[in-house]
């Protein structure tokens, strides 16, 4: 009897703890935690919002390479632009590209690799997700501007890599690690034909989304501008002709009456400029700090007006004597785009110092945050271009107009009656020199019409005259350079064929 | 009250069989009446039911062989004296009742001589048992010799007995040696007992319970805390070193309140961290190394009363996916039943930094002569002439007006800092509740000016009986600790790092006597030496302040179903807040950055986490026969929420106001949210038979929200044996041999650090512009759906040896762990998009062996303790993944400075080998390639590849390894009378450090001052030096101070950690002063002397910004070790 009942005591006691172990016997729930601050890939795309997302997010690394990298490698690297000599820094990883010593382990490469394939992959990310059938569109052309925003700017990405690498691996849809390592490079044709391709699919996008064009994001007219340019460089000039011809057609886009009016970051501009990069002074994040890497660094505050902050490591994309002279009598440009500071040089001695005018201090941040939009497409590039297409094709008298209109609002009205087509070709390429100079057009121009060996041979001469504390080996002007190296990196993880000559 | 006798009442609440003695109102044995009825059954079984069916304990030592006699009874209600009386006729014994314990001697029937019997007069004895200190010791058993009468000694160590003259008493406790005393004509006995070192009988701590060390069968270590008790450190894991056997632990950092290093048994994880889990009165309480701030510094360790380490995988396994790099055992103390303990203690001393490891700089003079000789060149490669003495700034040009005293940066922001620490401890215990109250306060200077760290902390823990089968307990645990920091062990901008560099000439002083803020290095048209701020006014003017509060609660239900099943309830938890806030005013420069007006610039960040677990746990006892039973169960469930707010503020128009509020904006912000939750059911089973073959098999399955819902649970398993081959009847001859136990154990445990949500693919937001709108812009992340946890596979096979009456102890462990499955952040090809990924893959393993021997060569009066352990391991990494072949770790220049290849232990050191300098001779055979790097008086690296050029990482290789082949810690305590001297060495044989900071120290283009063996540098053909040290650079960028052998040094070191001389208060005069039970002086030394070769201030520092792992032994502008002396006092009351 005792034993039962002991037995049946002990028998609901154990019961008591076999139901306390499993009170939580829902663990699967109170296993499952997704992160508070961030969103996931699981549940993410449901409807056109996640993907104008996604599509805001393909602007960022392109924000990020114009304002580190990009005018090292296009500016710098150039006739147009050197820098102000340091003692205390002698920086050798932009100082170095200046002086045209070019290596493979130079960061600014593989900055501006890293940057554009992670650009590349937000934009095809945005493409394979985009068809999923279940997002709900209540409007179909957030979708087609969406599409048309990733297309431009892989196109864009591209453009870049290409010219500056040649061919390079054309990754059109996400990749895992595994899939990358059998992904080697393609001709430059192919990427070329990439580019255009996925132009076309923007242009045709865009015209679908006419009625939601924003300032600021790439649209129908910026794709045709952009195309355009790339058959320019393709020495496609009858295509480079089409393309531009419908920009100047819609008349949708003008000059401003001001040259200067461009560059005001409190009044971008949206009516002379197709594409620009977008900075903001509200955050870091969104500001570019273009004045406080390009005034002297002996300036202090007195350029940047933040003599708050220190400046040590600027002194970058410091106009040289070759782009003084390239400014003709009168030219209105020349004021805007170069300033001087009088004040002690790198050396102590008190000089004019010249530096570049086109970025300014911020308007309303305490500290080193600008908000200066960055131009990537402009009209006159686009009326430039298109005289360009034309004279190429023997077509000068009609091209001279649309050079005329550039000068003219340069205050420089002389007229260009009579130019023959070597004259206006001549007349272009400087035009173009100092209507862009500072945004990263150069080193691009000098390649696509191949003058950079001339040109690049002396300035690099004149710099050495000029200059005592440039290194031993700065200025050889090799063939090879007009390729940049692969970074060096990517060669050992991806075994990528390196660029001859590095 | 000492530890022993704490131990002595933990280890008999715990383990049957042993004399339970309170002085208590015991029931009597006729009093109390029992159902029981057994035919033909051993003795042994019957008294364990007598014992489970009563308060009774019996005092039986289970192997005798009296035990084994067959008995019967049958009986419905039976008084336990009849039943004794009953059992007492069948087997001829005698009972004897004392309190709740009982004991029995062999019926006396030995007939004796008539002249014994004329000379056996009964004397009845009384005395005090007290121990070493004078503290009296309750509880002590005394038996006279070769009979079974005997006594317990009382709350006050008094007892009573009666015996005859010539009987041996015999006094025993646990944890003390056993004393005998024969009896003469005395009626008044008092004993003194000797703690017992080595005892053989301990009680250790594993996880989810205890255990009686003679029953361990995996690789469990314990510390002594008698040995570490009075080191004046601020954490238990400072005082750990050289206590245990493979436990490295390394003081990375001499920061008040930094963290340290532990590796247990050697690195065995690439990706998730090495650090121990610390597992604090049964809470997980926190892996990985914090080198701001130490985790542990919120355990008070004068509140600490055990510590144990768990090496193997059979004793980390019930801690499964948190278990691979071994845990560490921290209980706090409880109070004592039916006494009232009050202790207080109190420490105070003064830190200083030993000159050794002080930096050794250029002079004044010598650092005038490198600028000179930087202008000399450069005026000759400029403008091609001899440099003028005009060239020169004005402070160089008189050479021989630099005479004096330099001025040592240094030592300007060191000093001589104080250092105390108070605790007061209350315990109080009834019959069926005990109390523990404490309070400490601890307060540290930093040796480097403006730092410090400042603790108080609180201790409240109750235990009561609420029936006899239901034991209620809970404690809290709150601490607050306040810490000022300075920027140390970072790189050369930091206030250590500028004051080695800084220039010697200039002085930190204007001519008033005021601290200039920024020194401005004497200028040259043609080149100047590095500006940079006043290190020390940095420390004055800056805020760097870290706040935290962090408690841990415990709670805990404990029901005895039977005597034999017991179920325990408990629900821990921490909650910490912390607020962290630094101001840099605008007065505060930087290198070449010269103070600013209106800069000032703060960081604050606020924290607060909560982390509870739920653990239920049911334990099962079964003995049978020759077999032996004890069973765990266990389900537990655990969360963990923390929160980060980070706010970063500036500019600050001025610095009188530094809130937030004063800035004209936040310049950037953040939160961050990370959760955790785990579900884990767990189960033991120890077994043993005849006491002899004991087998432990062990398992745990964490299901774990940091893994992917496809691989949500993991399971750890664990077996070991152990046979105590000393039991064994064929050994029953060796006399000397006490112990001797042969143990091996199999098992897997994991390391879960892999962080929150890296399975997981996120959609990163940031933000774009649009015009003037501003919009968030997303991406998607890479994902990996099968990352999981990292997985140590562990053997261990050891050996357990105590000899010479437990005088001498031996212990031996091979180890072999593998770690599989690693985390890894995996370089990938950056056309995915991205530069890495994070994945499981590869794998490392640590073979060694552990030694731990001791013993007591000399025992008495004078009495001289020695115990030592030496480890060795291997560590070598097995596979890396499938595209890397190597994994390049550290920075320097943008170059790496170490690496990480399959067949080599993880992180070698990698850079150049320094071949010397170029000389005529060499530069004029043929062949030698003449890029620009080469000329003579420039250093000379070996061209590794062999391509004629010398270029970074290409021809880089291994030139050096972190880990040394062996470290060893030594421990002697000697005891005379009151006095009683205790040392400490710890070390390691072999292992190197790469000192960081040469970068700029070896950097001889005249930016910096540099270390005085660059005397000896290329100055000329003529004065060509001593050949290692190249000439200032004609090149820029120069070569100089690449990353290369010269900066790799021997590690190899000896400390004396501690050495500690005491002096307790005879107890004869502590009795005078009525209230004090024992009183104890001391006087002790930490850090007393280092012995290396090392020139940096400390063989063991380790950069703060490095992974610990990746990048070890890159010492930083290291925090120097400081040398403590101090005195204290520990009173009993």
């Amino acid at each position: 009897m005792f034993h039962h009942k002991l037995n049946y005591c002990i028998m609901k006691k154990l019961l008591y703890i076999v139901l306390l172990f499993t009170i939580t016997s829902c663990a699967d729930d109170f296993l499952e935690i997704y992160p508070d601050t961030t969103l996931s890939e699981g549940n993410f795309y449901q409807s056109q919002e996640e993907f104008i997302l996604l599509a805001n997010g393909c602007y960022i690394p392109l924000r990020d390479i114009e304002k580190n990298t990009h005018w090292v490698i296009s500016e710098l690297i150039s006739d147009n632009t050197s820098f102000q000599y340091n003692i205390l820094t002698g920086e050798a990883v932009r100082g170095v590209i200046d002086q045209f010593i070019i290596t493979a382990d130079n960061r600014a490469y593989s900055e501006f690799w890293n940057l554009s394939y992670n650009g590349i992959n937000r934009t095809n990310k945005l493409l394979v997700e985009i068809d999923r059938p279940e997002v709900e569109w209540s409007d179909l052309a957030y979708k087609s501007r969406s599409s048309g925003e990733a297309y431009f700017l892989r196109a864009l990405y591209y453009f870049n890599l290409v010219r500056q690498f040649g061919g390079v691996p054309l990754v059109l849809t996400p990749i895992s690690a595994q899939e990358a390592l059998q992904v080697g490079r393609v001709s430059e044709e192919e990427i070329y034909a990439s580019i255009i391709s996925d132009l076309n699919s923007a242009i045709e996008q865009f015209s679908m989304a006419t009625q939601l064009e924003e300032n600021g994001r790439a649209n129908l007219y910026s794709s045709h501008g952009l195309l355009g340019k790339v058959y320019l460089t393709m020495k496609e000039y009858d295509n480079a002709e089409k393309s531009l011809k419908k920009v100047i057609d819609s008349n949708k886009y003008s000059l401003l009456g001001n040259y200067e009016d461009l560059y005001d970051p409190s009044n971008k501009d949206y009516t002379e400029t197709l594409f620009s990069v977008q900075y903001s002074e509200n955050s870091r994040e969104l500001s570019n700090r273009f004045i406080f890497m390009f005034a002297p660094w002996s300036s202090k505050g007195s350029i940047t007006q933040r003599p708050n902050i220190n400046i040590i490591s600027a002194g970058w994309n410091q106009p040289t004597m070759d782009l003084l002279n390239a400014f003709e009598e009168g030219d209105k440009r020349k004021d805007v785009s170069i300033k001087f500071w009088n004040g002690p040089d790198w050396d102590g001695t008190v000089r004019d110092i010249p530096y570049t005018g086109k970025f300014k201090p911020p308007i309303s941040a305490p500290d080193d945050r600008t908000g200066d939009n960055f131009p990537i497409l402009r009209y006159s590039d686009v009326l430039l271009m298109y005289a360009e297409a034309l004279n190429q094709q023997g077509k000068t008298g009609e091209a001279i107009f649309y050079v005329q209109q550039v000068r003219d609002r340069a205050g420089l009205e002389a007229s260009l009656a009579g130019f023959g087509q070597a004259q206006l070709e001549e007349l272009i390429a400087k035009e173009r020199q100092v209507e862009f100079c500072f945004e990263n057009q150069r080193w691009y121009d000098l390649k696509r019409t191949d003058k950079a060996l001339e040109v690049m041979t002396a300035h690099g001469k004149r710099e050495l005259a000029q200059k005592e504390f440039l290194y031993n080996s700065a200025y050889q002007i090799d063939p090879h350079k007009l390729l940049a190296p692969l970074p060096a990196e990517q060669i050992l993880i991806n075994s990528l064929t390196q660029n001859p000559g590095y | 009250m000492t530890k022993y006798t704490l131990y002595g009442f933990l280890f008999q609440m715990l383990i049957l069989n042993v004399v339970l003695a309170h002085t208590i109102k015991a029931q009597k044995i006729d009093e109390v009446y029992v159902n029981i009825s057994f035919d033909e059954e051993k003795l042994l079984n019957v008294l364990h039911k007598v014992e489970r069916l009563t308060e009774f304990q019996f005092t039986i030592h289970e192997n005798e062989t009296y035990l084994n006699q067959k008995v019967s009874v049958k009986a419905n209600k039976i008084s336990v004296e009849d039943l004794l009386k009953e059992i007492g006729s069948q087997t001829a014994l005698n009972f004897q009742q004392v309190n709740r314990n009982i004991s029995m001697s062999f019926a006396k029937n030995k007939s004796r001589t008539k002249e014994e019997l004329n000379q056996i007069t009964a004397i009845s004895i009384l005395g005090i048992v007290s121990d070493n200190t004078g503290a009296p010791l309750p509880g002590v058993t005394i038996i006279v010799e070769g009979t079974t009468s005997g006594t317990v000694s009382d709350i006050d160590g008094k007892y009573t007995l009666e015996a005859e003259t010539g009987d041996v008493l015999v006094f025993s406790f646990i944890g003390f040696s056993q004393q005998k005393v024969t009896v003469a004509n005395q009626t008044e006995i008092n004993v003194t007992m000797r703690e017992d070192e080595q005892a053989l009988d301990e009680v250790v701590v594993v996880g989810y319970g205890t255990q009686k060390k003679e029953d361990v069968t995996g690789s469990v270590a314990t510390v002594n805390e008698k040995t570490i008790k009075d080191l004046p450190v601020s954490s238990v894991d400072q005082k750990m070193i050289g206590q245990v056997a493979g436990v490295q632990i390394q003081q990375v950092s001499g920061a008040p309140g930094a963290g340290t290093s532990i590796k247990i048994r050697g690195s065995g994880s690439l990706g998730a961290g090495n650090e121990p889990l610390y597992v604090v009165d049964g809470m997980p309480y926190s892996s990985g190394m914090n080198q701001s701030l130490n985790p542990l510094m919120f355990i008070d360790p004068n509140n600490i009363e055990s510590i144990t380490i768990l090496k193997d995988a059979s004793s980390t396994a019930i801690y499964g996916s948190r278990g691979a790099n071994g845990v560490i055992m921290i209980t706090t103390k409880k109070g004592t039943y039916n006494q009232t303990n009050i202790t207080f203690s109190a420490m105070a001393g003064v830190q200083q930094v030993p000159q050794k490891g002080r930096p050794n700089m250029l002079n004044k003079r010598e650092f005038a002569q490198l600028q000179r000789d930087r202008i000399d060149l450069e005026v000759d490669l400029r403008e091609n002439r001899e440099a003028t003495l005009e060239d020169y700034p004005e402070e160089y040009r008189d050479l021989d007006a630099l005479t004096g005293r330099s001025t040592d940066w240094y030592d300007l922001i060191l000093r001589d800092a104080p250092i105390q620490d108070y605790n007061f401890n209350l315990q109080k215990g009834t019959e069926d509740s005990r109390i523990n109250f404490s309070l400490g306060y601890f307060n540290q200077q930093g040796v480097l000016k403006e730092t410090g760290i400042e603790r108080f902390s609180t201790k409240l823990g109750i235990e009561t009986d609420i029936t006899t089968n239901l034991k209620l307990g809970v404690s809290i645990q709150p601490t607050y600790i306040s810490q000022q920091r300075a920027n140390t062990n970072l790189n050369r901008e930091d206030v250590l790092g500028v004051s080695i560099w800084a220039n010697p000439v200039s002085s930190p002083y204007y001519e008033n006597g005021n601290l200039k803020p920024y020194i401005v290095a004497p200028q040259s048209k043609y080149h100047s030496a590095w500006s940079f701020a006043n290190p020390l006014y940095v420390l004055q003017e800056m805020t760097t302040e870290q706040k935290s509060f962090q408690n841990l609660g415990l709670a805990y239900l404990e029901w005895s179903i039977l005597p034999n099943l017991r179920f325990k309830t408990s629900l821990n938890t921490i909650l910490e807040a912390s607020k962290y806030f630094q101001y840099v005013p605008s007065t505060v420069g930087g290198s070449n950055r010269p103070p600013i007006a209106g800069t000032g610039s703060s960081s604050n960040t606020r924290y607060n986490s909560f982390n509870w677990l739920v653990e239920n746990t049911l334990n099962y006892d079964l003995s049978f026969g020759d077999h032996s039973f004890n069973s765990l169960l266990g389900y537990t469930i655990q969360r963990f929420n923390g929160n980060n707010i980070n706010l970063n503020a500036s500019p600050y128009p001025n610095d009188l106001i530094t809130t937030i509020n004063a800035a004209q904006a936040i310049s950037s912000w953040g939160e961050a949210v990370n959760e955790w939750s785990m579900i884990s059911y767990l189960g033991r089973i120890n077994y043993s038979f005849k006491e002899r073959y004991l087998f432990t098999a062990t398992f745990r399955a964490d299901g774990s929200s940091r893994f992917g819902s496809d691989n949500r649970f993991a399971m750890f398993p664990s077996i070991a044996g152990a046979w105590r081959v000393s039991e064994e009847e064929f050994f029953s001859g060796v006399s000397w041999i006490d112990n001797l136990k042969l143990r091996v154990s199999y098992g897997k445990s994991g390391n879960n650090n892999i962080g929150n949500y890296p399975h997981l693919a996120n959609i990163s937001a940031g933000s774009y512009v649009f015009g003037n709108t501003q919009v968030t812009g997303s991406s998607v992340g890479i994902s990996n759906q099968s990352l999981t946890w990292e997985e140590s596979n562990q053997i261990d096979m050891g050996l357990d040896f105590d000899f010479f009456n437990s005088r001498a102890f031996f212990m031996i462990d091979y180890f072999r762990r593998r770690s599989n499955n690693m985390l890894l952040e995996d370089v990938i090809p950056a056309i995915t998009g991205f530069n890495s990924q994070t994945i499981n893959q590869g794998s490392v393993q640590n073979t060694g062996i552990e030694i731990a021997l001791g013993g007591t060569p000399i025992a008495g009066e004078f009495n001289w303790n020695i115990s030592g352990n030496v480890a060795f391991n291997r560590n070598e990494v097995l596979s890396l993944n499938d595209n890397t072949v190597r994994i390049l770790s550290g920075s320097n220049d943008g170059n790496p400075t170490h690496i990480s290849v399959v067949g080599k232990p993880i992180g070698q050191f990698f850079g150049f080998v320094l071949e010397g300098v170029y000389t005529p001779e060499y530069l004029s055979q043929p062949g030698v390639v003449n890029s620009p790097q080469v000329y003579e008086g420039n250093v000379k690296y070996k061209d590794v590849n062999g391509d004629g050029f010398i270029n970074d990482v290409l021809d880089y290789t291994i030139i050096g390894n972190p880990h040394p082949d062996l470290i060893f810690g030594l421990t002697n305590n000697f005891s005379y009378k009151s006095f009683d001297l205790g040392v400490i060495i710890n070390g390691q044989v072999g292992g190197q450090v790469m000192n960081g900071l040469r970068q700029t120290t070896d950097n001889l283009q005249g930016f910096f001052n540099v270390d005085r063996d660059w005397e000896d540098r290329w100055r000329s053909t003529e004065n060509p030096g001593d050949g290692i040290h190249s000439g200032v650079p004609k090149l820029k960028p120069s070569w100089g101070h690449r990353v290369s052998t010269l900066w790799v040094e021997d590690a190899s070191y000896m400390r004396i950690a501690n050495m500690t001389l005491g002096y307790t208060i005879p107890s004869s005069l502590s009795d005078k002063m009525k209230v004090l039970k024992s009183s104890r002086l001391y006087f002790t030394v930490q850090n007393l002397a280092t012995f290396t070769n090392y020139k940096g201030a400390n063989p063991e520092g380790q950069a703060a910004n490095q992974n610990n792992t990746l990048v070890p032994g890159f010492d930083m502008t290291s925090y120097p070790l400081s040398r403590t002396m101090s005195v204290g006092i520990n009173l009993s009351f």
